[in-house]
């Protein structure tokens, strides 16, 4: 306890808890005989405080230095100075224990605020471990595996390594899947320096072609976080950048040109890439006209290979860039694989090597059931409407100008009559890249009926 | 808008003319209301009735309120919506004869700035950010911008400064960006770090050309400061005062730039705080880092790849964030995003982590136990801005020592991780490295001994909730304390006679 003297405040206190009873009683007996009024009461409430209580029949008896507080039905209360002092001092007290608290409050506050140093550099090393513990869950829930650099010496000397992945799945589309008790089909990646370096992805829409390109990228994040990696064996180079031009729907709704958007993005990855980078590349060029889009695809994978050789994922709808495998060392077409099983097609969602097959609009409708001889007559039509692009393609390659042709694939030509003249405008102004199986399926039936 | 004709609406248009960026929430009486365009947005917001004030001239002025006493939660949500709010007081008690009572601003909350529980997220950072352009021909350039315009700010030499700060963390951070991608590099650097707020000069000659499409998504307010506050010698003061030093060399922010000026945008962080009535004491120190330490990942790369956020119709399940976040606390979440968001290039860096992922991984009962005592670990870094900015409260103070109870335990079952791994890990461990990351950061670990003592000594089992009420302070702790509380509980036991007699 605190020794007597050391607070003269506190010692009062003391003195008037310990004879608190005493000194009121006292009072009380003193202003009984000071004014004669044998029934005088000093009392306490918690509204008013301390107070002289004085019945009516005696009010005649108060004396002048009272000071009137209330007024009751059958009495009068009164205050004195002697009676404020006393009250003034028993409730202070009260506050003197919250003013002591709010000091003692604040002193710790500040004794810890000096430590905050401290505290930081343990939530730094906290954060840390939960966020690697968080990595090992996953790594050991998800059969993830730890991914492995290309040697370091490479690395540092600017040059690119290995971006090899097999088995490798999408980390997040593989979670959804697994919480809906499906699985999510591995497959494989594999880049290097100079054999291949720029794959060209062709092959449906809904056959997964975003979904391998973004899972390209997001191994790589996850392994230069520190994280193991979902694919059973990776060999990883450390990237630079990664840059994405994907899709431009999201755009739309900000009400700009979706094909001015696409335009700057690619600029941007044309401007900046480096070696050391990943490019992904979904669709360039889709915003526009047909022959605009694919002149621009074209002219963008040659501005690449040509340019910062960065690695690069290049999916597209374009069948024509496949050509481009020729003509460009380290170019390789890949395309993702559609099984047909009875009359239903199954995206199987696996990458092989090779460019999908480009009349694959036919063959949805072969699968539709569609008389076989109407699908071959629209194999030949395909094909020479195609040839015009042909043209387009064989002067759009280097070796074009230089006077050495590359053979144009033989063209079965067919002679039509002019009552087909209009069965062949309608195959011709059909965009097979838009046209849904079902719509194809209609399409084939009318122009059937029109020849029958 | 029509003159006011009312002594009220005068007197809102001119408190409203000096915050025309923020939303002015205006009292009267028992209410906070709102006017015009403020009405519309908050109304919006808000989810509340839009009403109308009928009386200017018979023309309706858009007008929505909230009560006075659940205020708080609605300019939380204003404020999380990416809204400025300043907060208009009666600063007189109305009475007979007072035509009106006076009104002041006592308060502008902005995003940036705000610290309190309800507004900010729990797993993300909560950055005010600054950006100025120091130009390599004289600062005439930045303070013409106005007149002159595009051509003004063309500058090829010129550098751009960034910093940033968490006030509800304390970090503190700055950068620059030179050359003639500078401008392409601040806006992947302010995509990656998503501020809630940006402070630039006025006028605005940063982005001398149309903003580009990844700036419209940043969603951060901005908010313009007189340029001298940007100024090199008008920083370099502000931080060496805040920062009580005498050079600003410890923090590596000098010699930077091939022009010599050092980033001169940190100093309108922290005036700007000021009138926001943010406590700084915690700021206690600022870092220079280079954009170029991590993998870039630009704004659309990071929106195309949903590492952070769903694109849109997309599920917020989407994300890489989401699909591998199973962080413990509030402190590993905001980390792993900001791991997302900047990947390392450092390969040593990366490898002492796969190594500690791979001896985490190996041992599963030592993780699991990790991981258990992790859960019991609140937001350290927040609960200890509060106790530095002096808003902490006696429950803050008791779950900052419940979180600290458990570093002693983490030290342990590190060693024991530790001890058992490094017999077996030596194929894979980086030469350069003596010590696995899992041992360094058991160094870092403090087990704060004498700060959990002091709580536990000092602060009461069953606190009241603000450090005002009685009974914060444990008995034992302070004679003179328990000695006053003695008298105090006896007098009244003395003093209150028992009920019966009561008047």
């Amino acid at each position: 306890m605190i020794r007597r003297g050391y607070d003269a405040e506190l010692d009062e206190l003391h003195d008037i808890t310990k004879k608190g009873r005493q000194i009121i009683a006292a009072m009380e007996e003193r202003e009984r005989k000071r004014t004669g009024i044998a029934s005088l009461k000093i009392r306490y409430n918690q509204v008013f405080g301390f107070y002289i209580e004085i019945s009516k029949a005696n009010l005649h008896l108060a004396p002048a230095d009272y000071e009137r507080k209330q007024t009751l039905v059958n009495a009068e209360r009164f205050t004195s100075t002697e009676l404020k002092e006393h009250e003034q001092k028993v409730l202070s007290a009260e506050e003197r224990v919250l003013a002591i608290e709010r000091r003692l409050y604040s002193e710790i506050r500040e004794s810890i605020a000096r430590e905050a140093g401290r505290l930081r550099r343990t939530a730094a090393a906290i954060a840390q471990l939960d966020v690697l513990v968080n990595f090992a869950r996953i790594a050991a829930t998800r059969n993830y595996t730890r991914p492995e650099f290309t040697d370091k010496a490479l690395a540092k000397k600017g040059k690119r390594g290995l971006l090899m992945i097999v088995g490798g799945r999408h980390p997040v589309i593989e979670k959804l899947l697994e919480e809906r008790g499906e699985r999510f089909v591995p497959n494989d990646l594999y880049l290097d320096d100079e054999s291949q370096f720029l794959l060209l992805i062709t092959g449906p829409n809904m056959g997964g072609k975003s979904t391998y390109l973004r899972q390209a990228a997001l191994i790589s994040i996850l392994a230069q976080m520190g994280s193991f990696v979902p694919a059973t064996q990776t060999k990883l180079p450390l990237l630079d950048r990664v840059f994405t031009r994907i899709g431009a729907s999201d755009n739309l709704a900000r009400g700009r040109s979706t094909f001015l958007v696409e335009m700057s993005e690619v600029a941007a990855i044309l401007n900046t890439a480096t070696a050391a980078s990943l490019v992904l590349l979904d669709e360039v060029g889709r915003g526009t006209a047909t022959f605009d889009g694919l002149s621009i695809a074209w002219a963008v994978v040659e501005a690449l290979h040509s340019g910062a050789r960065p690695r690069t994922l290049f999916a597209t709808h374009y069948h024509e860039l496949t050509e481009l495998e020729q003509l460009l060392p380290g170019v390789k077409n890949i395309h993702v694989s559609v099984q047909e099983a009875g009359s239903e097609i199954i995206f199987l969602r696996r990458v092989e090597p090779g460019s999908a097959n480009k009349s694959y609009g036919i063959e949805v409708a072969r699968l539709a059931g569609l008389p076989h001889d109407v699908i071959a007559r629209a194999r030949e039509i395909l094909r020479r409407h195609e040839q015009s692009e042909e043209k387009l393609t064989q002067e759009l390659s280097p070796g074009a100008a230089g006077g050495a042709p590359t053979a144009p694939g033989p063209v079965h030509q067919t002679s039509f009559t002019a009552i087909d003249e209009s069965v062949l405008d309608a195959i011709r102004g059909a965009d097979l890249n838009k046209l849904t199986p079902l719509e194809a399926m209609n399409l084939l039936a009318a122009l059937q009926k029109q020849l029958s | 808008m029509t003159e006011p004709t009312t002594p009220l609406m005068q007197q809102y248009h001119a408190v409203k003319k000096q915050q025309p960026a923020a939303l002015l929430l205006f009292r009267l009486g028992d209410f906070y209301e709102l006017f015009y365009d403020d009405a519309v947005v908050a109304s919006r917001i808000l989810q509340i009735t839009l009403t109308a004030r009928n009386k200017e001239k018979g023309q309706a002025v858009p007008m929505c309120g909230v009560p006075y006493h659940a205020a708080e939660n609605y300019i939380a949500r204003l404020i999380r919506a990416g809204h400025k709010v300043a907060i208009c007081e009666q600063m007189e008690v109305p009475g007979p004869g007072k035509k009106i009572v006076r009104r002041e601003v006592i308060r502008v909350l902005t995003p940036g700035t705000a610290t309190g529980a309800g507004l900010v997220e729990a797993k993300e950072n909560n950055y005010l950010a600054a950006v100025a352009r120091s130009a390599g021909t004289g600062g005439a350039a930045v303070a013409s911008g106005a007149s002159a315009g595009r051509a003004g700010a063309r500058i090829s030499d010129s550098v751009i400064g960034l910093a940033f700060v968490d006030l509800s963390t304390g970090e503190f951070r700055a950068t620059e960006f030179s050359g003639d991608k500078a401008e392409v590099r601040l806006r992947d650097e302010l995509g990656i770090l998503r501020p809630r707020e940006v402070l630039l000069a006025r006028p605005a000659t940063l982005f001398p050309v149309t903003m580009p499409a990844e700036m419209d998504g940043l969603g951060a307010v901005e908010t313009r400061l007189d340029d001298w506050v940007f100024e090199a010698n008008y920083a370099t003061r502000i931080l060496e005062e805040h920062f009580r030093v005498a050079a600003l060399e410890g923090f590596g922010l000098v010699g930077h730039s091939a022009i010599g000026a050092r980033t001169p945008e940190d100093s309108a962080v922290i005036p700007s705080l000021r009138p926001a009535g943010a406590g700084l004491e915690h700021l206690d120190r600022i870092s220079y880092y280079e954009q170029q330490e991590a993998m870039i990942l630009d704004a659309v790369t990071v929106r195309n790849l949903e590492l952070v956020e769903p694109a849109a119709g997309d599920d917020a399940s989407a994300t890489l964030l989401r699909a591998i976040d199973d962080t413990a606390t509030g402190m590993g979440a905001r980390l792993l995003r900001g791991w997302i968001l900047r990947p390392e290039i450092s390969l040593q860096e990366i490898e002492a982590r796969l190594d500690a992922v791979a001896e985490l991984k190996s041992q599963t009962v030592v993780r699991e136990e990790i991981r258990k005592t992790l859960e019991g670990i609140l937001d350290l870094e927040r609960l200890t801005s509060r106790v530095t900015l002096g808003v902490a409260t006696p429950r803050d103070l008791l779950a900052l020592r419940g979180s600290l109870d458990r570093v002693p335990a983490l030290r342990q079952l590190l060693a024991t991780a530790f001890a058992s791994a490094s017999s077996n890990s030596s194929a894979s461990s980086t030469p350069e490295s003596d010590a696995s990351r899992l041992s360094c950061l058991r160094e870092e670990l403090d087990e704060m001994a004498d700060v959990r003592d002091t709580i536990a000594r000092g602060i009461a089992d069953d606190p009241p909730a603000l450090p005002g009420d009685p009974g914060v302070i444990r008995r034992g702790y302070d004679a003179e304390l328990d000695e006053l509380h003695d008298i105090t509980k006896k007098g009244r036991q003395i003093i209150l006679p028992c009920p019966a007699i009561l008047a």
